[in-house]
């Protein structure tokens, strides 16, 4: 079961760069807020038709992907009490309305950074590189290169070496606008593999080349069984806002798990020796 | 761009250690001038292990000067769609909107600096490492000193430190002291600082310095006074507070 926060106090923009221009609330676990402040949360608010094909992405893919064994921050549902909504009334530098009812939200952490110039050496396990990328690519995120949608932890106190954490499931399924459009279906079909850090190929070759490829791939498949459940977290009002069919989810990554070996072609890996030698 | 006094811009890079209670620390800071065409950033770096600052929180800080760097050479930052340059207060304002997690920016502030270069050394040295630098590695300040011309006959053997015009600005302005090497503070005035080999002057004095409270001016000849017992980082030294140079 999805996990029930409820808005109590706002502390301010998270940015106002991104899209949905998330808030930082702190939200407790009792309606009543007697567990007052609770926990920091970054919020992203019900917003349009696109906005609520948004909520629908965070909330399945990060489940997706956080019982596929990928790193992401802990999320809930944020619920907005009427009198909680109606203190944002007054706040005009907020460029949308918030509305009772249900948001999207995932733990402030205040020990991660991001970085764009990372490398392979940075990173702690660097398969959590193409577990991500065979992930992304089944359910067509678009936008993790974007600078933010991976965030960083230590793996210690006295390491240098970092743990990838997927932090921005909002653009999977094509991407918000696609996702709720009529062109939904076709284009998941149609679209190829996933984009992801520049040093990737090498990452691919120093975890086993088309062996581990192939082992994320019946990872990806084995998830979907987790989808019927996930689907049934899923606010009412965001399918109904987005109206977006939640069988057609179903269809689609059933279908794209059926095609991933094709999309990302472990057999090019095939005949490269996994110390990075190519074989005559 | 030595020489006239320029108007210039900066930003104080801070490092965040309670986000509840919004509490941070300065670990860099920008200097820009669009006139004079320079932007620079300076980052603390692990071996100048600034107070609070554990290994960790070093990997971290390298993240973000590695991306800063980046950024300014190609003039480019994240979510950016309009043209603009780094050696620009939009370019920062910009920036300060990006940095959202550990390592966190300050609005564009106003300075105005004869030489960025020096100007962003002192700014990190008052701003940064507050004087706390002296332990490792290069001295912080001494690019602020120059030897001055002659000695004073009355102290054979003793090499004469003047302070250049953006450290003597700081004097001036209550802002340093022997605080820590001498019992005797430096006042408001002109002043040299003496001691007793080249070799030997730049750590301890440069450790010397940090923020000192507004003090009362002291009678001029009383300064002149040699302070014979400083000892610090193991290493005795022979210091003359003294106006003049």
């Amino acid at each position: 079961m999805a996990r029930v926060v409820y808005g109590y106090r706002d502390d301010g923009a998270q940015t106002m760069l991104s899209r949905w221009k998330p808030r930082r609330v702190f939200c407790t676990s009792q309606p009543d807020h007697s567990d007052e402040p609770g926990n920091l949360y970054v919020v992203k608010f019900l917003q349009n038709q696109a906005g609520a094909a948004a909520l629908i992405s965070e909330l399945i893919c990060t489940s997706l992907y956080t019982l596929a064994g990928i790193r992401t921050l802990d999320s809930a549902i944020v619920h907005v009490s009427q009198a909680f909504a109606d203190s944002y009334l007054t706040k005009v530098e907020i460029p949308y309305q918030i509305l009772m009812g249900d948001h999207f939200g995932t733990v402030h952490r205040s020990d991660v950074e991001t970085a764009q110039t990372l490398t392979y050496d940075q990173l702690a396990a660097p398969s959590e590189i193409l577990r991500l990328w065979v992930f992304d690519t089944l359910v067509n995120n678009v936008d993790r290169d974007i600078y933010g949608n991976v965030l960083l932890s230590l793996t210690g106190a006295n390491t240098q070496q970092f743990s990838v954490i997927a932090s921005d499931q909002s653009d999977c399924f094509c991407g918000a606008g696609v996702f709720c459009s009529e062109e939904f279906i076709r284009t998941m079909r149609r679209r190829g593999q996933a984009r992801s850090v520049s040093f990737l190929p090498t990452v691919i070759f120093n975890s086993g080349g088309a062996t581990a490829i192939r082992t994320e791939i019946a990872n990806a498949r084995d998830s979907l069984e987790h989808i019927p459940d996930i689907l049934r977290e899923v606010p009412t009002r965001w399918w109904d806002i987005s109206r977006i069919a939640p069988n057609d989810i179903q269809d689609v990554l059933e279908f794209r798990a059926r095609r991933l070996e094709a999309i990302l072609n472990p057999d090019a890996w095939e005949d490269i020796d996994v110390r990075g030698a190519k074989l005559l | 761009m030595s020489g006239e006094l320029n108007s210039c811009s900066y930003a104080v890079l801070r490092y965040i250690t309670d986000p509840k209670r919004d509490l941070s620390i300065p670990i860099g800071v920008a200097l820009w001038t669009e006139k004079g065409k320079w932007v620079r950033a300076r980052f603390a770096q692990p071996n100048e292990a600034l107070a609070q600052l554990t290994p960790a929180d070093y990997a971290f800080i390298h993240l973000v000067s590695r991306d800063v760097e980046s950024w300014i050479k190609t003039g480019r930052l994240p979510y950016q769609e309009k043209e603009m340059s780094p050696m620009s207060d939009d370019w920062w304002r910009h920036l300060q909107q990006v940095l959202i997690h550990k390592t966190r920016l300050s609005e564009p502030r106003s300075i105005e600096c004869r030489d960025p270069q020096r100007e962003l050394d002192t700014l990190f040295a008052f701003i940064v490492s507050d004087g706390s630098l002296v332990a490792q590695g290069e001295p912080v300040f001494m690019s602020h000193l120059r030897k001055a011309s002659t000695a004073p006959a009355s102290q054979p053997g003793v090499t004469v430190v003047s302070l250049d015009t953006a450290l003597l600005r700081h004097f001036k302005a209550g802002m340093i002291s022997t605080k820590g090497l001498t019992s005797t503070p430096i006042h408001q005035g002109k002043y040299c600082l003496l001691c007793s080999s080249a070799a030997k002057l730049s750590k301890p004095i440069v450790g010397s310095f940090g923020r000192q409270t507004s003090l009362p001016m002291p009678n001029e000849e009383k300064l002149q006074q040699t302070i014979p017992h400083v000892s610090k980082n193991g290493m005795d030294q022979k210091i003359v507070v003294g106006a003049g140079a």
